[in-house]
């Protein structure tokens, strides 16, 4: 009973989002690789289900409704083993990461009707009183995660963690005017910033496949310079693998990146 | 039965004398010998390619052979066109050849063996920076720069340093094979261009500013390039007598001890150092022997061959040292062998002179030469390579270094069954 309890929350909230061919990748997924670690990365989890499937449902919603079934889950686990709980990590998605909205697309405003003369003057009405309508606030738009950002994000954070802080700190900062110079200005503070956090995700609208290409092109060379250019191509090539084997089926092939 | 009689006199050598054999015959003896030596350094361009490339990662293997290989068909054809006319032509005041341009007036067939013969001479100062300046080179802009080099700067210099009216050949200098006058100048024709292009990414630390090693990619094929140098330096230097004489066995020993001496040289200096003893030091003290032995080693008896080998093992391994302490990036230590060690070797030659050793004057000349070398080799090439930088962009971007010349310049690589790499060849 307390098993199943480790995987039971997780499938009943699956349920809702997969269809029975995902939901039993995910599920084994989760059995085989997540549900004995000490730490477990939500957002890693969505995102190997995701990235492996073709699913065709946004991962937006999951995760409110997979934290509290991940909680029950450790809970279970914790009552079985009789381990303490280690800990789990939130997803940057929920901790505000860098996600810009998509720009609105261009509305077409409708001409304004010329002014029509007003045959006879209307009848005075006598005054309404409305009661007041409690508006909701409008809630921010979030965009589901695109693959494509996920995949290039991953992969600079990879080749950034193949470097020590201190020295990426200073590769980022001597190669600023390259990597802003890569993409246009309102996209060159976002990922500037983001390259300096430990975030995992950075996605912007203004970034397409060539720009990419350009930040990893000078990620690599800062890291030729600080690192060693064996090394780099070491951390390149095991990073490309590494993204390669977790996304076979991805949109974005690494290989056009480099 | 011209040629038989040839053929039969040159095997027959050890016993025949100069005077037994007729004029006719004499000749074609030496066109026969300029000829074989010629394509024994034609030979040597081989072990240039092995050594290069072997140095080189495994992603630029196949654009150093490339450039290796085009810069021979380059220098060949230029020294036709230009070379020859600037250096053995007419000279104008002993500074400048003014005739044989196209090989125009050329006289009979020992003079085209002869023109052979030194084309290989070009061919060999042009393709030294290409190993030097490797990994990072866009390929056109190298072959642009061969086509200067071997056409106009080793030309001219060469006509200074060896037409009887060039004007350091007037003041007595002595180059017999080209310490100076080939391998030196080459050399400073790849610090030139070291300096332009700029070291590989990542070759010094940003921060402490010392080199990082990086390996080549095959140690066998640069021993095997070291082999085929020393046997195509037989030729090199017992070629430079300029016909068949008794000279040659003296050359060709004193050749085979600099560079027996010159690999004990850098072995004895590394152990006294203490510094690891690596095989691509022992191959290059050994070169670094062979290349200071060029100027002298026809006029310095075989002990002092020796001797100056072992000295140049010595002075490569400082010279080494002394360019990455300057942090210019030579890949294949091209300027430290050819440049110092050929300096060395020039006024070792005045040193060890056996009919007048240790005579300052004489010194002072080589000294001399080596120095006019230098600027005029360093001056015109540094010039020349900033040109083409302007022009045509000297080195590859960023990208195409990562990915290796041999992908982003020659769309193949050279070893498509082992290269791990995830690049794709578009």
């Amino acid at each position: 009973m307390l098993l199943d309890a480790r995987s039971y929350p997780i499938q009943q909230v699956l349920e809702k989002y997969l269809e029975p061919k995902n939901l039993a990748f995910a599920m084994r997924l989760w059995s085989t690789n997540y549900i004995n670690q000490p730490n477990i990365s939500l957002q890693r989890f969505v995102d190997d289900f995701y990235s492996r499937q073709p699913i065709s449902t946004s991962s937006y919603g999951l995760y409110s409704d997979l934290l509290p079934a991940m909680m029950s889950s450790l809970q279970a686990r914790s009552r079985f083993t009789g381990a303490l709980i280690d800990g789990y990590e939130l997803p940057d998605y929920d901790l505000g990461g860098h996600i810009t909205p998509p720009s609105a697309p261009p509305v077409q405003v409708p001409p304004i009707p010329e002014p029509q003369p007003t045959p006879e003057p209307a009848a005075a009405v006598e005054p309404v009183e409305v009661e007041p309508v409690a508006v909701e606030p409008e809630k921010p738009i979030q965009r589901p995660r695109d693959e494509k950002f996920v995949i290039f994000s991953s992969f600079i954070r990879q080749l950034l963690n193949g470097i020590n802080p201190d020295r990426r700190e200073k590769m980022l900062y001597r190669n600023r005017i390259e990597l802003k110079s890569t993409c246009t200005p309102e996209a060159a503070e976002p990922l500037y910033a983001w390259l300096q956090t430990d975030s995992d995700y950075f996605q912007h609208n203004q970034i397409g496949v060539n720009e990419m290409s350009a930040i990893t092109h000078v990620i690599y060379t800062g890291l030729c310079e600080y690192q060693g250019p064996v090394d780099a191509d070491r951390i390149l090539m095991k990073v490309a693998g590494n993204i390669n084997d977790k996304y076979p089926f991805a949109s974005l092939d690494i290989n056009e990146l480099l | 039965m011209k040629y038989l009689t040839t053929g039969a006199v040159f095997l027959l050598l050890p016993g025949i004398s100069a005077a037994a054999v007729d004029p006719e015959t004499q000749n074609l003896i030496s066109i026969m010998w300029l000829t074989f030596c010629a394509m024994i350094v034609f030979f040597m361009q081989s072990a240039f390619a092995l050594i290069e490339s072997g140095m080189s990662r495994a992603k630029n293997a196949v654009n150093v052979m490339m450039k290796n290989y085009f810069d021979v068909c380059i220098a060949m054809l230029m020294f036709g066109i230009s070379g020859y006319g600037i250096m053995f032509g007419e000279s104008i005041q002993g500074w400048l050849g003014a005739e044989k341009f196209f090989l125009s007036g050329v006289e009979g067939g020992r003079e085209y063996a002869f023109i052979l013969f030194n084309g290989m001479f070009a061919a060999t100062a042009a393709t030294i920076s290409s190993g030097a300046m490797a990994e990072r080179t866009k390929f056109h802009s190298y072959a642009i720069s061969a086509i200067f080099v071997s056409g106009l700067i080793y030309p001219l210099y060469a006509h200074w340093a060896w037409n009887p009216s060039g004007w350091l050949q007037q003041l007595g200098f002595v180059d017999f094979a080209g310490s100076t006058v080939v391998h030196s100048v080459g050399a400073w024709v790849a610090l030139a261009g070291i300096i332009v292009v700029g070291p590989r990414l990542g070759r010094f630390d940003p921060d402490t500013f010392e080199p990082r090693e990086i390996r080549g990619h095959s140690l066998m094929m640069v021993t095997l390039g070291g082999f085929i140098l020393w046997f195509g330096f037989f030729a090199f230097n017992a070629g430079s007598t300029d016909g068949l004489t008794d000279q040659v066995g003296k050359i060709a020993l004193n050749t085979a001890y600099a560079g027996a001496a010159g690999a004990i040289g850098v072995t004895l200096t590394s152990y006294l150092r203490r510094i690891p003893l690596l095989l691509t030091s022992t191959i290059n003290g050994s070169l670094a022997g062979l290349v200071s032995i060029a100027a002298g080693c026809a006029t310095m008896d075989p002990p002092f061959a020796a001797l100056t080998g072992l000295i140049a093992g010595a002075v490569f391994s400082f010279g080494r040292d002394l360019i990455l302490k300057m942090r210019l990036d030579d890949v294949v230590d091209a300027i430290a062998v050819h440049g110092i060690s050929g300096a060395w070797g020039t006024v070792a030659a005045a040193m060890f002179f056996t009919a007048d050793p240790f005579n300052p004057q004489r010194i002072m000349i080589q000294v001399f030469g080596i120095v006019i070398a230098l600027l005029w080799t360093l001056a015109a090439s540094f010039t020349l390579f900033s040109i083409i930088n302007i022009i045509f962009g000297l080195r590859s971007t960023g990208m195409h270094e990562q990915r290796g010349l041999d992908i982003s310049e020659h769309n193949e690589i050279g070893y498509p069954e082992f290269q791990k790499t995830t690049f794709r060849s578009n």
